[in-house]
């Protein structure tokens, strides 16, 4: 467990609602409780822990721009009360923004504030994931050099990364030509066979009905036919798509590993954070 | 014979955060500062609720802010909110309200009628123009009320006095500001995310009804669809055939799911996960 930064011990009473809102999932609302918290509270470093809340709520919904407009009060309110909780906060917000050149920035500065080693380790790792997310794996090696503990799994992960072959989506685009072939080469065989039956079922629909002269079911079969060979074409591509982007997922969750930072609401507005394994 | 312009024909540009707005306040009213705080941030929903909260306990001037304010956010949600424009109407003539509220009121209800279509518009206008002290408020009632009476000779010639102070004061008007409040035509769907619209809209019209809610994925096929055409025009027929193509084996994968409001689960397969390397994102 690491504890990071402070306040007064205000306890949790005065945000026992917010607690409440972030628990039922609603995290808007808790955000916008914990400004009011911080709006209203006299003294600086509560004020930084409250806004820094909020933005880890607002962090929770995916509203990425308003949590940095957080972490941006909480600075403001105390400037050098909170550095390692805004930069993990930050370098998080980035890697949800996929601005992965900023969440490895934040990464490096919370692995060279951090004192504990089990927090640099936890930078090292996720700066390491951020690299590989920009598919600089040179750049994410050497975060992993650095980093203090045993991180021989992500190593064997980043390697075994670096050895394997991404899918080519224009190739699949290509293939997808052939009803369902596009499927087939990115692995995904039971997409394949209804797209193939699919397509193969209005062709043959469009050849009866050209040979009996029925030009008017013609005409619809044709336009449904074109639908789903458009849509061979483009599964083709995005199959692909989608089997590299499996492919460097996989191989981030194996880099970050199994550890998560959560803040402690027992310690709030002090600003605790602990490690989830 | 020619028809005559008039202002109705377009609606009026509308001042994204009315930064303004917090500037005045801000000194004044403590209690409203998260308020406008989430205003500010455009979160519209919140800042209504927030304002309304603050009403509920505030006395005189205060209050008045905050139905203000609660006011405006409401009109932000849902321009066509009649109880947001009376609200409005009714702050801009009380008497007793302090003026710079008054004129807020007059100036944003002056835009919400506007883009209605009433005839009080160049009223509120005028009296935002001619009342307020804050200069970014004198810049925008000036230049939307230059816009309304441009677009109405009938209206400018009975308006001749106003028209001519408008006349002189328009050089002062910076370019973000003619920026802001020129008129524009209200935004409609790209000619190439209208047959997915007419499609979905007549799937939900004559077909969904009889054959119930078929789609085990989240967002439900129709809408994938509207959104997947809104976003790429065409591309989106290619999108939707996937889609159908994949839906058996995203419900089986059991991945992503989702709980819905009417209970039951649905499996999420957003049109982000299939058209990010389109926009080109990593």
């Amino acid at each position: 467990m690491v504890a990071l930064c402070a306040a007064s011990a205000w306890g949790e009473g005065p945000a026992r609602l917010a607690l409440d809102l972030s628990a039922e999932g609603r995290h808007e609302a808790a955000a916008i409780e914990f400004r009011r918290l911080a709006l209203a509270d006299p003294v600086a470093t509560n004020a930084a822990g409250w806004f820094w809340l909020a933005a880890h709520e607002y962090a929770q919904e995916g509203a990425w721009e308003q949590s940095n407009r957080m972490l941006d009060r909480a600075e403001d309110a105390a400037p050098l009360a909170l550095p390692i909780p805004v930069a993990w906060r930050r370098a998080e917000n980035a890697l949800g923004e996929r601005d992965w050149t900023s969440a490895a920035f934040h990464f490096d500065s919370l692995r060279l504030k951090a004192d504990a080693d089990d927090l640099r380790e936890f930078a090292a790792r996720g700066a390491a994931a951020a690299r590989l997310r920009e598919k600089n794996l040179a750049d994410a090696r050497q975060a992993l050099a650095v980093a203090p503990g045993d991180v021989a799994a992500a190593r064997q992960a980043l390697d075994r990364y670096a050895t394997g072959r991404d899918k080519r989506p224009w190739l699949g685009g290509v293939l997808g030509l052939v009803p369902g072939l596009g499927y087939v080469y990115s692995g995904e065989y039971a997409n394949a066979a209804r797209s193939l039956i699919l397509n193969s079922l209005f062709l043959w629909g469009m050849v009866e009905t050209a040979t009996d002269d029925q030009w008017g079911v013609f005409a619809v079969l044709t336009f449904a036919e074109f639908t789903w060979y458009s849509g061979s074409i483009y599964g083709g591509i995005d199959a692909a798509h989608r089997f590299n982007q499996r492919r460097l997922d996989g191989a981030v969750t194996h880099v970050r590993g199994e550890t998560r930072l959560l803040p402690d609401p027992m310690q709030i507005p002090v600003i605790w954070l602990t490690f989830d394994y | 014979m020619s028809v005559p312009r008039t202002a109705a024909h377009k609606i009026p540009g509308l001042a994204p955060g009315i930064f303004f707005f917090g500037l005045s306040l801000a000194a004044a009213a403590a209690p409203l500062d998260l308020a406008v705080d989430l205003f500010a941030e455009g979160q519209w929903a919140a800042a209504r609720t927030e304002a309304r909260r603050v009403q509920t306990h505030a006395v005189a001037a205060e209050a008045d802010r905050a139905r203000l304010l609660a006011a405006i956010s409401a009109l932000r949600l849902n321009p066509g909110d009649e109880s947001a424009r009376a609200d409005l109407a009714a702050l801009w003539q009380a008497p007793a309200a302090d003026l710079e509220t008054r004129c807020m009121a007059a100036y944003e209800f002056g835009l919400a009628d506007w883009a209605a279509g009433g005839a009080q518009a160049p009223a509120a206008l005028e009296f935002a123009f001619l009342q307020t002290r804050q200069v970014p408020l004198f810049w925008r009632a000036g230049c939307s009320l230059y816009f309304y009476l441009k677009a109405d000779r009938r209206l400018r010639k009975e308006k001749a006095a106003v028209w001519q102070s408008l006349q002189s004061c328009r050089d002062a008007w910076p370019l973000e500001v003619w920026r802001e409040c020129r008129p524009r035509r209200p935004a409609g769907h790209s000619l190439g995310s209208r047959p997915g619209k007419w499609i979905v809209q007549f799937y939900r019209a004559q077909i969904a009804p009889a054959i119930g809610a078929r789609c085990d994925l989240e967002p439900s096929c129709s809408e994938y669809f509207q959104q997947a055409s809104r976003a790429h025009g065409l591309l989106g027929i290619p999108l939707m055939a996937d889609r159908f193509v994949r839906e058996p084996s995203v419900v089986a994968a059991k991945e992503k799911p989702v709980e819905m409001p009417g209970g039951g689960i649905r499996y999420a397969d957003p049109v982000s996960d299939h058209d990010f390397w389109l926009k080109g994102t990593p």
